[in-house]
C-alpha cells in the first residue's frame, strides 16, 4: 500500500460526529441529499441523475486552452474502463476491471491508495458480461464495490483497508454477479445482481454500509407473491431480471428509484400467443420495469412495467433517472433500451408521457404517451423475422445522458440499427452453471434503406421536442456530461473528446484519446481548479459488434486497455 | 437467495421428448441435455457467434474456419479469455464434436 493520507477535514469531521446523537459510523462529511458542486459523490452525479456539474470556471471562451493534467493508466483494463470515476474532498476514486479499486489525489493524480481484490478466476473465465465494472459508491466513509463472483466489498476511503467484503450471490452457480455501480443511501449499500438472458431471478440487495450484512433482498423476477401469477407454470426460477445499473434516490419520499432488466429467453417463440403459450407466459412481473423500493426495507412501493412481456431484450435497468420539476410537480425522466423515453410523476410512477428517441423503432407500433400501453405489439413466434428495429444493443445502451438545468435540455445518445432474426424454442441451462438463454439466432443490419449510425439530441426531457442533433456514424457508447460553462462533452468511439455549445450543439473542441470511450465523465473542483475527468477504452460488449459493422478503426482497437484522462486549464 | 439447487427433470435424451418439453414451460435442463446443436446455438452461442455462426459479430465467423479441429475443440474446452468463456465443465466430449461437426457443415 502506498502513503497514506488523512484529510484534516475528515479528522475533524470524526470528533464532531462522536459527539452528535446519529447512526454509528465513523466520520462522514458527505451527504448526498446536500449540493456539493466540487464534487461527484454518486454514480450518476447527485441523487438527481442530471449529470450535470454546475463548475463554469471551464467555459466555451477558454475551452480551446484545455490541456491533459494527469492520468492513471490501472493496466489489465479488459474491456476497457466503463466506470464512473467519483470525487470527495479532493481525492479521486474509481473502479476498473476485475473491481480493482483506486484512490488518486484528484488535482495530480498521484496514488493514495489502491485495492485489488482476489476474484475467482475459473468462474471469470466462464463469464461473458465479465470483467469490466461500471462503478463505485461512497458513504459513511467508505468506498463501495461489486465483484462478477457475486461479492460486495467496503474499503476504508482514507486507507483502501477491507472494512468487510459479503457475498451475496451464488455467482458460481448462477453464471453472473456484479457489474454496475451500488447507490448509498443514509445507511445502506444498494446494489443489482446481473440476470437478463442469464437464467436467475435478478436480486437487487440493501446491506448494511457499516456492518456488510445482507438486510433486504428484492427480487426482480416475482418478488412479490401475487406477481408470481405473471410468470407461466415455473418459468419464474428461471426469469432472469435483474438490477444491473445504479439507481436513484428521492430524499423527500425516502424512494430508490430502480430499473429492471428482460427476461430470458430473450426472444418468445410462441409469439402472439405470449399470455398463455410459451416459455414464459404472461407479463413477467418485475422484468423491464422501474421499481420503486423503500430503501430501508427492499419493500416494493410502486412500479410501471415499460414493457409487460417484453419480448426484445429491451431492458428498463439501462439509464439514468432524471429527476426535474416542471410548474411545481417532482417528474422523473427514465430512458427505456427499446428506444423511449418514459417520464414518470416522481410520487407514484404513473405514466405522464412516453416520446421516441429514435426513428428505427417497430417492435411496437407505438406507446400510448398517457397510459404506457403498448399498441400494436410485434411479437416473433418460432421461425425467421427480418428487420426488426432496434437491434438487440438498443435504441440506447447503458451510457448515460446530461440533463442541464442551464439550458433546461436533456441531452441523449440515440443508436440507430436493426437485425434479422430466427427464433428458436430453448431451454435453460442451469447444470452445472446457469448459460446463456437468448431464444433465437440473430444478426445486426442496417435500418432499411438507411445506414447504421447514431445521434446525441437535445431535447425538453418531458416533451421530447428536439432542439438539434449531432450526427455520428458509429453511435457513441459513453456517457456524456453537461457542465455549468454551458458545455456538453461527448466522448465518441473513435476515440475524441468532444464539446460542444450546449445551447446551440456548435462542436468547438475535440481531442484525442487515442482508443474509444465506453465508460463515464465526470467534472470536479480541486485545489481551485475544475477538471474533466473522462474513462478511456474499448471492448463493451456492443462495442464488440464494431468491428464487423464498420471495419477500422474498430478492427485494430485494442480491447485490454484503458486510463483516466483528466483535463483542466493551464 | 434464488434459485440454485434445482434439480433438472428433463428425460433421457429422445428428440420427441425434448420436442415435448419444449412445447410446455421448459423445465430447466443439464448443459449436457442439449444435444441439438441448432438450439445450443440459439440458447447461448448465437450472443457472439452470429446468424448460427455464419457471420462476424461480436465473436468471429465460425464458417469456413480454417482452425483445425483439436483446436475449436480445445477453444471450447478453455475458452479464449477475456473474450469468451470456457465450456469444458459444461459441455461433454460428445457436445462439444457436435459442435465441431457443425461449424464445418456451415453454409
Amino acid at each position: 500500500m502506498t502513503h497514506i493520507k488523512r484529510t484534516s477535514l475528515l479528522a475533524g469531521t470524526f470528533v464532531v460526529a462522536a459527539l452528535v446523537a446519529g447512526p454509528t459510523w465513523s466520520a462522514d462529511p458527505i451527504d448526498l441529499t446536500k449540493d456539493n458542486p466540487n464534487d461527484w459523490l454518486t454514480y450518476h452525479g447527485t441523487y438527481k441523475s442530471h449529470h450535470f456539474s454546475p463548475l463554469n470556471q471551464i467555459n466555451a471562451g477558454n475551452i480551446k486552452q484545455l490541456k491533459v493534467a494527469w492520468m492513471h493508466q490501472p493496466g489489465k483494463s479488459t474491456r476497457g474502463l466503463q466506470s464512473m470515476p467519483l470525487v470527495a474532498n479532493g481525492t479521486l476514486f474509481y473502479s476498473g476491471s476485475y473491481s480493482r479499486v483506486f484512490a488518486l489525489d484528484a488535482a495530480t493524480g498521484e496514488l493514495k491508495w489502491s485495492y485489488i481484490p482476489k476474484l475467482d478466476d475459473d468462474l471469470v473465465a466462464a463469464q461473458t458480461h465479465s470483467p469490466y465494472n461500471r462503478g463505485i459508491a461512497i458513504g459513511a466513509g467508505k468506498v463501495y464495490v461489486g465483484t462478477v463472483d457475486g461479492r460486495l466489498i467496503a474499503l476504508d476511503m482514507a486507507t483502501g483497508k477491507l472494512a468487510w467484503d459479503t457475498k451475496l450471490v451464488d455467482s458460481k452457480k448462477l453464471t453472473v454477479g456484479f457489474t454496475g455501480a451500488p447507490l448509498f443511501v443514509k445507511d445502506k449499500v444498494i446494489i443489482g445482481s446481473q440476470g437478463g438472458e442469464w437464467p436467475g431471478r435478478g436480486p437487487i440487495f440493501g446491506v448494511d454500509a457499516e456492518t456488510g450484512a445482507k438486510k433486504w433482498e428484492f427480487f426482480t423476477v416475482a418478488g412479490t407473491e401475487e406477481s408470481k401469477a405473471t410468470w407461466g407454470g415455473d418459468s419464474w426460477r428461471t426469469g432472469g431480471g435483474g438490477g444491473w445499473m445504479p439507481g436513484a434516490y428521492d430524499a423527500k419520499t425516502n424512494t430508490v428509484w430502480w430499473g429492471t432488466g428482460n427476461p430470458a429467453p430473450l426472444y418468445d417463440w410462441a409469439g402472439g400467443d405470449w399470455k398463455t403459450k410459451g416459455p414464459r407466459p404472461g407479463d413477467n412481473l418485475f422484468t423491464t420495469s422501474v421499481i420503486a423500493l423503500d430503501p430501508d426495507t427492499g419493500k416494493l412501493k410502486f412500479y410501471h412495467q415499460e414493457l409487460p412481456h417484453d419480448a426484445w431484450d429491451f431492458d428498463s435497468s439501462v439509464g439514468e433517472f432524471v429527476m426535474l420539476e416542471r410548474g411545481g410537480r417532482d417528474l422523473v425522466v427514465h430512458p427505456n433500451k427499446g428506444g423511449f423515453i418514459f417520464v414518470y410523476d416522481g410520487s407514484n410512477g404513473k405514466v405522464e408521457n412516453v416520446w421516441r428517441l429514435v426513428e428505427n423503432i417497430n417492435f411496437v407500433k407505438d406507446i400510448n404517451p398517457k397510459t404506457g400501453e403498448l399498441i400494436g405489439r410485434r411479437d416473433l413466434a418460432e421461425g425467421s423475422h427480418k428487420n426488426l428495429c432496434p437491434a438487440i444493443a438498443g435504441g440506447i445502451s447503458w451510457n448515460s445522458g446530461t440533463y442541464s438545468p442551464q439550458t433546461g435540455l436533456y441531452y441523449k445518445v440515440g443508436q440507430e440499427w436493426c437485425m434479422d432474426l430466427t427464433v428458436v424454442k430453448t431451454t435453460p441451462i442451469l447444470e452445472p452453471m446457469a448459460q446463456l438463454n437468448i431464444g433465437a439466432e440473430f444478426k445486426l443490419t442496417a435500418p432499411e434503406g438507411g445506414k447504421v449510425s447514431g445521434h446525441v439530441s437535445a431535447r425538453d426531457p418531458v416533451t421530447g421536442a428536439k432542439k438539434w442533433e449531432i450526427k455520428f456514424n458509429e453511435p457513441p457508447l459513453a456517457s456524456l456530461l453537461s457542465t455549468g460553462g454551458n458545455l456538453l462533452f461527448v466522448p465518441d468511439t473513435r476515440g475524441y473528446l468532444r464539446a460542444y455549445d450546449a445551447t446551440s450543439g456548435q462542436e468547438i473542441w475535440k481531442a484525442n484519446n487515442g482508443i474509444g470511450h465506453n465508460g463515464g465523465i465526470i467534472s470536479y473542483q480541486a485545489g481551485g481548479k475544475q477538471y474533466i475527468a473522462v474513462m478511456t477504452g474499448w471492448g463493451s460488449l456492443v462495442g464488440d459488434e464494431y468491428a464487423a459493422l464498420f471495419g477500422e478503426p474498430y478492427t485494430s482497437m485494442a480491447k485490454d486497455s484503458g486510463a483516466i484522462v483528466v483535463y483542466s486549464l493551464p | 437467495m434464488g434459485n440454485a439447487r434445482l434439480v433438472p427433470i428433463v428425460a433421457p435424451l429422445r428428440p420427441v421428448t425434448l420436442l415435448l418439453a419444449a412445447a410446455l414451460a421448459s423445465p430447466p435442463a443439464h448443459a449436457q441435455e442439449q444435444s441439438d446443436v441448432n438450439r445450443l446455438f440459439a440458447t447461448s452461442c448465437g450472443f457472439c457467434h452470429q446468424q448460427g455462426g455464419r457471420v462476424q459479430g461480436r465473436g468471429p465467423k465460425l464458417m469456413g474456419t480454417e482452425k483445425s479441429d483439436e483446436d475449436i475443440t480445445k477453444q471450447i474446452k478453455n475458452g479464449k479469455p477475456p473474450r469468451m468463456p470456457a465450456f469444458g465443465k459444461s459441455f461433454s466430449d460428445d457436445q462439444i464434436k457436435a459442435i465441431v461437426a457443425y461449424i464445418r457443415a456451415l453454409k
